[in-house]
């Protein structure tokens, strides 16, 4: 109870500090949210939006064009105006056909049309393609002579595709949450490493750590009431962010996802605090700690997935990602967002990934209990 | 006040300049802290100036208004008979600091630290390199030149931290409690040197709550209490003005409480009371009284100890005005 | 000068500082490097798990799958044709597999159960495949003969189109906006040094700073000596970063080096009096200050969208001021029209105003310092 108290008088002592920090990634966050929403209602159906400059202006760049109008949306945009409408994202692609292209394509040159794409636009990836696929049809049908009047004929081929269908669910859509729920993994890195850490800090500077020792609680209680404080200190930050979430998204609250999604969030804040008494539990400067914790939970959130999301990523960096917690914690937001119905055959990866996390906490805890018994006897 | 300082010079027989004036002075701190009430005196050219007081008495906060660092609601000072401000870099140029808290970069070595703060003062290089070595000469740190602060006992610390403030021979030195958590040995040693920078021209400003080491080294003194002065003057005047001549301590085997009225009745006695198995007189002003304290035990056949007799010290003085001993 | 020297001295022995002016930005230089430096198309995909229902099956189709490569040795599908339609159906709903493909009445029906980058691809090959088989058959009508000379030419597909960059070098990557945005940020970490500028000069910080406050050097010049060391230190970790990046992982920053050194100079201006101008302003201990910069920066990077690219966008509509005073935004769109624009005039435009804003920050903390008297000490 005594640990309890000073943990609280620490807590009240640094508060302004404390509030700045979650004030600030509060707002992150929602910031974050909103401009995230603001992307992905756009996201599924609209075409790529390009800017394309003719400069060869023949019957084969006309072609193109007419061809390009199912594909992409264009706009007019002057062009010494075009720069500022690429920084502001009016347009996502800058396509410029350069003078005597059509030449060169028809002696069979090699040849290009020059483009300059936004560098997170993945629709603007596509672009690429849908030319292609168009201008090497153009070249088989120039080369071999088959119809005349071949750009009809070429538009229709390239509408054919294949259907898609999709298995009626049960469950409702869940989109955007789970994105707003990976950011979480981040702000609730930084936020639990730099608070705590310097709380942890206070705590254990040697001085205090050496009356601590001659005193009555023995040292792997002490750790343990520790623990304890710090879990709840995290709780209470997730069930902020938690209710952030309901404010943002009052949609989900009645949703069954959220629940396993608040299930998973709550076992890998109790990971991170491990992970984080285990760092506090090696360093002993507050720089020090600060700096890990400022590294370790940007530096993870880039490798595991939380600002992009994990197919998109190299297979050996997420190899080596599955070492941090974010990792797991990811996968699972990721796999709840996709199923179609609930049921433990279903849900079985997500346990195991909680059960990856569990391992985690416990590892680090002892960890921790060990490196802190050693402490205490080299002291002796 | 002006008519004792006066005196005092004037016996002395030195044409003196007034270093330091400070006139009326009150501080508040934020939290409500009456630190400074209507705080005034004046320092001479050539005075070890000793302000002595208990913790808490706002001797730092005296100083740190002195060097224009705080904010005060009232008052003026004066030094070198100007007024001081944060921009008053000549004023600065001459005075040397040592404060309470060792002040040192823990980056730089005893060599570069010394070398460090005299270069904020003194431009020329080869000028300065003697000011750092006889500054290092000083403080008797010629072992430890290179050395880390980290590395450094508390007594060599404190040297440090006073070498850094001396090393550019200022006019007006300010030593806040330089000997505070200091070794015997080294306290000795600092008590020596400050001696020394005054013989060699220096006006000191000393804070102390050790009324010994002020009796010790001090030419005029001012005692402070709650932020006000209760009392200043030579350490004999200061010992003149109260009404105590002596105080005899005889250990006893075992309290009887029937003798402190026979020893009440002795002339002279002032009090009388028991500390522990000490038996304290305090007799006045004149003729010793420890013929008579002998006679009177001798007549009623006491067992005794020991006995001993002393004159009064600056902690009766700071007991007699203010009812509470220096140290707490 | 010599204030100059022995402070930076002081900064260099001090290893909390040197970690967050050197270690820290390549550490996560490094991280970055991880996380995007490889996001390239060939190195993204990788083999496919492809269902394709026992009883449904169209054999072309899956010899066709089967051919299809991503490079030399590596298949782009690994097929598997021995489970019924029935069973594949229940695995997707187990969320086993993440769709299969089966044909009903000569349709190729691909079913899924979300959208992805797997579902993406196996869906384009499908496109791909009926595009090919619909021309197949076309000139199997009209022009018979000519079917061996189209297929071989249908073999030998070529790409017309070429990405530019601004500035330009072929070899250019358009993931280097990330690492631009990782400059900024190394930059802004500067701001540490400006803390620990005022922590050593401010009276009230720290006694050391009040004993420098009783000494006749001018604070204006105590100020300029200690920024200037700071700049040094930090400037040459920042090079340092940008040489990493460039030697070690092998970002390909073009003709835009010297340019972008110039941003990481203004920019250690910029992050520096930032930070002492922060510190000025927060009253309190050291600690406080530099935690309240810490975060300070880090959300000033992230306005400038170092963590989310979109929340940048989201602001430039909403708040366009904020962009021209946030030091990091500034960083950041200059780094970045070297990307966007042809032109370096904004580049250049941004960097002034940086430089303003950096005399307005270091005035603004001398003038708040000046002649200050303390509350207590």
């Amino acid at each position: 109870m005594i640990v309890f108290k000073l943990y609280w008088k620490i807590i009240k002592k640094n508060a302004f500090v404390f509030v700045v920090y979650l004030g600030i990634f509060l707002l992150v966050t929602i910031l974050t949210a909103q401009s995230l929403t603001r992307n992905n209602t756009k996201y599924e159906d609209i075409k790529v939006r390009v800017a394309l400059y003719d400069e060869d202006n023949t019957s084969l760049t006309k072609n193109i064009k007419d061809y390009l109008y199912d594909y992409v949306v264009f706009k007019d945009i002057d062009r010494n105006k075009v720069d500022d409408a690429f920084f502001y994202r009016e347009v996502e692609v800058i396509a410029i056909i350069p003078p005597g292209f059509t030449d060169k394509f028809l002696n069979n040159e090699e040849v290009s049309i020059n483009i300059k794409v936004l560098p997170e636009s993945t629709k603007a990836f596509t672009f690429e393609q849908i030319i292609n696929k168009y201008l090497n049809l153009v070249r088989v049908y120039q080369n071999n002579n088959l119809v005349s009047d071949y750009h009809s004929e070429i538009k229709e081929i390239l509408k054919q595709e294949a259907s898609v269908t999709l298995p009626e669910t049960t469950l409702e859509n869940y989109t955007i949450v789970h994105f707003f729920y990976n950011y979480v993994a981040y702000v609730v890195f930084a936020l639990i490493s730099t608070i705590m850490g310097s709380i942890m800090v206070t705590l254990k500077s040697t001085d205090i750590r050496r009356r601590n020792n001659i005193g009555r609680l023995s040292n792997r209680k002490l750790n343990l009431v520790l623990l304890l404080c710090n879990t709840l200190f995290g709780v209470g930050l997730l069930s902020v962010l938690i209710l952030l979430s309901f404010i943002l998204y009052k949609d989900s609250i009645f949703n069954i996802k959220t629940l396993y999604i608040i299930i998973n969030c709550l076992i890998y804040t109790i990971t991170i605090i491990s992970l984080t008494y285990f760092i506090i539990s090696l360093f002993e400067s507050r720089q020090t700690v600060g700096a890990i914790g400022n590294v370790l939970s940007l530096g993870s959130a880039f490798i595991t997935g939380v600002f992009i999301p994990q197919e998109f990523m190299n297979k050996g960096i997420l190899k080596l990602a599955q070492f941090f917690p974010n990792f797991w914690y990811i996968k699972v937001n990721y796999y709840i967002a996709e199923v179609t119905k609930f049921n433990f055959r279903v849900l079985q990866p997500a346990f195991e990934a909680f059960l990856v996390q569990i391992i985690m906490t416990v590892v680090f805890i002892i960890l921790s209990l060990v490196i802190s018994k050693r402490k205490q006897l080299a002291e002796l | 006040m002006i008519t004792d300082k006066y005196f005092y010079h004037v016996v002395k027989g030195w044409v003196v300049e007034m270093i330091v004036k400070v006139e009326n002075v009150s501080k508040t701190y934020k939290n409500g802290v009456k630190a400074l009430q209507n705080l005034s005196f004046e320092v001479r050219e050539g005075e070890i100036f000793g302000l002595l007081g208990p913790n808490g008495s706002g001797k730092t906060t005296t100083i740190n208004c002195i060097l224009a660092l705080l904010k005060y609601e009232a008052g003026n000072i004066e030094i070198f008979g100007e007024q001081m401000t944060p921009e008053r870099y000549d004023i600065k140029a001459q005075i040397g600091y040592v404060p309470q808290q060792v002040a040192v970069f823990n980056e730089l070595t005893v060599e570069e630290n010394i070398d460090y703060f005299c270069g904020l003062y003194v431009k020329d290089k080869t000028k300065r390199k003697a000011l750092v070595d006889e500054a290092i000469d000083f403080v008797s740190l010629n072992d430890y030149r290179k050395f880390y602060p980290k590395k450094l006992s508390g007594g060599l610390l404190r040297r440090l931290n006073i070498a850094c403030g001396i090393a550019h021979k200022p006019r007006l030195i300010i030593l806040d409690e330089p000997t505070v958590a200091v070794d015997p040995q080294s306290r000795n040693k600092i008590l020596e040197g400050i001696m020394k920078l005054n013989k060699q021209g220096a006006t000191i400003i000393y804070t102390s709550h050790y009324m010994e080491e002020v009796e010790q080294i001090c030419s005029y003194i001012v005692i402070m209490d709650k932020g006000q002065v209760v009392s200043h003057g030579t350490k004999e005047k200061l010992k003149a003005m109260i009404t105590l001549g002596e105080t005899i301590e005889i250990t006893l085997p075992n309290r009887n409480e029937a003798y402190l009225e026979l020893f009440r009745k002795l002339p002279n006695v002032l009090d009388c009371f028991y500390k522990d198995r000490i038996l304290v007189v305090k007799s006045g002003k004149g003729q010793t009284n420890v013929p008579n304290v002998l006679q009177l035990m001798q007549e009623h056949n006491f067992n005794y100890e020991n006995i001993y007799s002393s004159l009064p010290t600056l902690n009766d003085v700071f007991l007699e005005i203010t009812g509470k001993e220096l140290r707490d | 000068m010599r204030i100059y020297f022995t402070r930076l001295k002081c900064l260099l022995r001090d290893k909390g500082n040197l970690f967050w002016a050197i270690i820290f930005p390549i550490c996560l230089g490094t991280f970055f490097y991880l996380g995007f430096g490889r996001l390239t198309m060939d190195s993204m995909i990788d083999t496919v798990d492809a269902y394709v229902a026992s009883d449904y099956t169209l054999d072309i189709l899956v010899k066709e799958m089967q051919e299809v490569k991503i490079n030399n040795d590596k298949p782009l599908f690994n097929v598997d044709v021995s489970k019924s339609k029935d069973e594949l159906e229940q695995l997707l709903l187990d969320n086993k597999i993440k769709g299969y493909i089966y044909i009903e009445n000569d349709e190729i029906v691909y079913r899924v159960n979300s959208s992805g980058l797997e579902q993406t691809i196996t869906k384009s090959f499908l496109d791909q495949y009926l595009q090919i088989t619909t021309l197949i058959i076309k000139v199997n009508t009209t022009n018979p003969d000519k079917l061996l000379d189209v297929l071989t030419d249908l073999g030998n597909q070529q790409s017309y189109v070429k990405e530019i960059l601004a500035g330009s070098n072929p070899k250019a990557n358009r993931l280097n906006i990330y690492f631009y945005a990782l400059i900024a940020m190394a930059c802004m970490y500067g701001s540490f040094w400006g803390v620990g500028l005022v922590r050593d000069i401010e009276a009230d910080n720290s006694p050391l700073a009040a004993r420098v406050n009783i000494t006749p050097t001018h604070k204006f010049k105590l100020i300029i000596m200690y920024f200037l060391a700071a700049l040094t230190l930090h400037f040459f970790g920042n090079v340092v970063l940008v040489l990493y990046l460039k030697y070690l992982l092998q970002v390909e920053f073009s003709n835009n080096l010297a340019l972008i050194i110039l941003t990481s100079f203004v920019g250690t201006i910029g992050g520096i009096t930032f930070g002492s101008f922060i510190a000025v302003l927060v009253t309190g201990s050291p600690e406080k200050k530099e935690g309240i910069v810490n975060v300070i920066s880090l959300f000033l990077s992230f306005l400038s969208g170092l963590m989310v690219l979109e929340v940048k966008y989201f602001i430039d509509h909403n708040i366009p001021i904020l962009g021209y005073i946030n030091p990091a935004s500034l960083l950041t769109d200059s780094l970045y029209s070297l990307y966007y624009y042809n032109s370096i005039s904004r580049y250049f435009t941004r960097l002034a105003i940086l430089a303003v804003l950096s005399i307005v920050f270091i005035i603004g903390t001398y003038i708040k310092m000046r002649g200050n008297r303390y509350d207590s000490v």
